[in-house]
Protein backbone atom coordinates (compact mmCIF):
# COMPACT_ATOMS: atom_id res chain seq x y z
CA UNK A 1 0.00 0.00 0.00
CA UNK A 2 1.00 3.83 -0.69
CA UNK A 3 -0.37 6.68 0.05
CA UNK A 4 -1.46 9.32 -2.41
CA UNK A 5 -3.44 11.73 -4.49
CA UNK A 6 -3.94 11.49 -8.38
CA UNK A 7 -6.21 13.07 -10.95
CA UNK A 8 -7.40 10.77 -12.78
CA UNK A 9 -7.01 10.16 -16.95
CA UNK A 10 -11.26 10.33 -16.20
CA UNK A 11 -10.67 13.88 -14.90
CA UNK A 12 -8.35 14.80 -17.11
CA UNK A 13 -10.43 14.08 -19.94
CA UNK A 14 -13.30 15.65 -18.18
CA UNK A 15 -11.14 18.99 -17.89
CA UNK A 16 -10.08 19.56 -21.44
CA UNK A 17 -13.89 18.67 -22.55
CA UNK A 18 -14.87 21.70 -20.27
CA UNK A 19 -12.36 23.67 -21.54
CA UNK A 20 -13.48 22.75 -25.54
CA UNK A 21 -16.56 24.89 -26.75
CA UNK A 22 -18.04 22.16 -28.57
CA UNK A 23 -17.99 19.98 -25.49
CA UNK A 24 -18.24 21.78 -22.46
CA UNK A 25 -21.22 21.70 -20.15
CA UNK A 26 -23.14 24.43 -18.09
CA UNK A 27 -22.54 23.72 -14.34
CA UNK A 28 -26.03 22.89 -13.54
CA UNK A 29 -25.46 20.17 -16.14
CA UNK A 30 -22.99 17.91 -14.17
CA UNK A 31 -22.38 17.17 -10.75
CA UNK A 32 -19.64 15.99 -8.01
CA UNK A 33 -19.90 13.53 -5.04
CA UNK A 34 -17.33 11.99 -2.49
CA UNK A 35 -17.40 8.40 -1.68
CA UNK A 36 -15.22 6.38 0.67
CA UNK A 37 -13.60 2.98 1.06
CA UNK A 38 -11.28 0.53 2.39
CA UNK A 39 -9.36 -0.13 -0.23
CA UNK A 40 -5.15 0.74 0.08
CA UNK A 41 -4.12 0.07 -3.36
CA UNK A 42 -1.54 2.72 -4.72
CA UNK A 43 -4.20 5.39 -6.57
CA UNK A 44 -2.82 5.61 -10.51
CA UNK A 45 -4.32 7.85 -12.74
CA UNK A 46 -5.63 4.88 -14.81
CA UNK A 47 -7.85 4.59 -11.58
CA UNK A 48 -11.67 4.58 -12.73
CA UNK A 49 -13.24 3.37 -9.01
CA UNK A 50 -12.27 3.14 -5.93
CA UNK A 51 -11.29 -0.56 -5.01
CA UNK A 52 -13.54 -1.31 -2.28
CA UNK A 53 -16.55 1.54 -1.70
CA UNK A 54 -18.19 1.57 1.96
CA UNK A 55 -22.04 1.31 2.14
CA UNK A 56 -22.23 4.97 2.64
CA UNK A 57 -24.12 7.00 0.33
CA UNK A 58 -21.95 8.84 -1.60
CA UNK A 59 -21.90 13.18 -0.64
CA UNK A 60 -23.14 15.84 -3.14
CA UNK A 61 -20.87 18.82 -3.04
CA UNK A 62 -22.92 20.95 -4.60
CA UNK A 63 -21.32 24.56 -5.66
CA UNK A 64 -21.61 26.30 -2.00
CA UNK A 65 -18.87 23.43 -1.08
CA UNK A 66 -16.24 24.22 -3.74
CA UNK A 67 -13.72 26.89 -3.86
CA UNK A 68 -10.64 28.26 -5.31
CA UNK A 69 -8.37 29.55 -2.54
CA UNK A 70 -5.84 30.35 -4.92
CA UNK A 71 -6.29 31.14 -8.97
CA UNK A 72 -5.01 27.72 -9.71
CA UNK A 73 -6.23 25.64 -7.22
CA UNK A 74 -10.12 23.98 -7.27
CA UNK A 75 -11.54 22.47 -4.03
CA UNK A 76 -14.06 20.46 -2.85
CA UNK A 77 -15.37 20.21 0.81
CA UNK A 78 -17.48 16.98 1.53
CA UNK A 79 -18.05 14.90 4.70
CA UNK A 80 -19.34 11.61 5.18
CA UNK A 81 -20.88 9.95 8.45
CA UNK A 82 -20.02 6.28 9.23
CA UNK A 83 -23.49 4.05 9.35
CA UNK A 84 -21.43 1.13 11.31
CA UNK A 85 -18.01 -0.44 12.43
CA UNK A 86 -15.78 0.87 9.12
CA UNK A 87 -12.09 0.86 7.72
CA UNK A 88 -11.62 3.67 5.88
CA UNK A 89 -8.09 4.29 3.69
CA UNK A 90 -9.49 5.77 -0.20
CA UNK A 91 -11.62 8.63 -1.13
CA UNK A 92 -13.00 9.54 -4.38
CA UNK A 93 -14.93 12.42 -6.51
CA UNK A 94 -17.70 11.07 -8.76
CA UNK A 95 -19.92 12.44 -10.75
CA UNK A 96 -23.27 10.93 -10.06
CA UNK A 97 -24.28 9.51 -6.31
CA UNK A 98 -23.59 5.64 -8.28
CA UNK A 99 -21.13 4.40 -10.47
CA UNK A 100 -20.02 7.77 -12.53
CA UNK A 101 -16.72 8.45 -13.53
CA UNK A 102 -13.85 8.90 -10.89
CA UNK A 103 -12.51 12.41 -11.46
CA UNK A 104 -9.49 12.14 -8.30
CA UNK A 105 -8.89 9.36 -6.11
CA UNK A 106 -6.92 9.70 -2.86
CA UNK A 107 -5.35 7.26 -0.05
CA UNK A 108 -4.94 7.96 3.24
CA UNK A 109 -3.01 6.19 6.33
CA UNK A 110 -6.26 3.38 7.86
CA UNK A 111 -8.88 5.06 9.92
CA UNK A 112 -10.74 2.79 12.22
CA UNK A 113 -14.13 4.30 12.18
CA UNK A 114 -16.97 3.67 14.97
CA UNK A 115 -20.90 4.48 13.81
CA UNK A 116 -21.15 8.20 14.10
CA UNK A 117 -17.66 9.20 13.18
CA UNK A 118 -17.16 11.11 10.46
CA UNK A 119 -14.16 12.50 8.14
CA UNK A 120 -14.41 16.19 6.48
CA UNK A 121 -12.02 15.76 3.32
CA UNK A 122 -10.90 19.29 1.75
CA UNK A 123 -9.51 18.35 -1.87
CA UNK A 124 -7.77 20.23 -3.23
CA UNK A 125 -6.36 19.60 -7.33
CA UNK A 126 -3.67 22.65 -8.28
CA UNK A 127 -2.50 23.05 -11.53
CA UNK A 128 0.60 24.34 -11.97
CA UNK A 129 3.82 25.05 -14.55
CA UNK A 130 7.10 23.61 -14.39
CA UNK A 131 8.57 27.07 -12.51
CA UNK A 132 6.45 26.36 -9.42
CA UNK A 133 7.20 24.48 -6.54
CA UNK B 1 5.43 20.68 -30.82
CA UNK B 2 5.95 20.21 -27.10
CA UNK B 3 3.66 18.24 -25.32
CA UNK B 4 1.64 20.91 -22.91
CA UNK B 5 2.25 17.99 -19.88
CA UNK B 6 6.17 18.50 -19.85
CA UNK B 7 5.72 22.32 -18.68
CA UNK B 8 3.08 21.78 -16.38
CA UNK B 9 1.49 19.07 -14.19
CA UNK B 10 -1.51 18.85 -11.27
CA UNK B 11 -1.22 18.32 -7.83
CA UNK B 12 -4.19 16.51 -6.27
CA UNK B 13 -3.88 16.25 -1.71
CA UNK B 14 -6.39 16.35 0.87
CA UNK B 15 -6.88 17.30 4.07
CA UNK B 16 -9.05 15.44 6.37
CA UNK B 17 -10.43 16.02 9.92
CA UNK B 18 -11.81 13.31 11.77
CA UNK B 19 -14.74 13.51 14.42
CA UNK B 20 -15.21 10.68 16.65
CA UNK B 21 -17.68 10.11 18.72
CA UNK B 22 -15.98 9.31 21.62
CA UNK B 23 -14.79 13.35 21.57
CA UNK B 24 -11.71 13.35 19.93
CA UNK B 25 -10.74 15.00 16.77
CA UNK B 26 -8.00 13.91 14.35
CA UNK B 27 -6.52 16.00 11.58
CA UNK B 28 -4.14 14.40 8.63
CA UNK B 29 -2.66 15.91 5.47
CA UNK B 30 -2.64 13.83 2.51
CA UNK B 31 -0.04 14.60 -0.44
CA UNK B 32 1.21 12.51 -3.07
CA UNK B 33 3.30 9.75 -1.46
CA UNK B 34 2.64 10.94 2.27
CA UNK B 35 0.09 10.75 5.18
CA UNK B 36 0.36 12.48 7.87
CA UNK B 37 -1.34 13.48 11.25
CA UNK B 38 -0.88 17.31 11.43
CA UNK B 39 -2.36 19.93 14.44
CA UNK B 40 -5.18 21.74 14.60
CA UNK B 41 -3.66 25.21 13.59
CA UNK B 42 -1.95 23.50 10.79
CA UNK B 43 -5.17 22.04 9.66
CA UNK B 44 -7.08 25.68 9.89
CA UNK B 45 -4.11 27.49 8.76
CA UNK B 46 -4.28 25.51 5.43
CA UNK B 47 -7.79 25.50 5.23
CA UNK B 48 -9.17 22.63 6.48
CA UNK B 49 -13.17 22.94 5.93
Amino acid sequence: MAVGAKWTDVGQAFAVDQLDKNTAVAAASFSYFGAWGSGSTTPAVGDTALVSENPEARTAIPAGSMSQPTADVVRWAYTIVATGTRTVQETGIFSASTTGNMYIRIVHGSLALESGDSVAYTVNLRLKDDSEA
Amino acid sequence: MSDIRTAGEAEASALLRVDKVDGRTLFYRVTDGVSVEITHDEYDREGGA
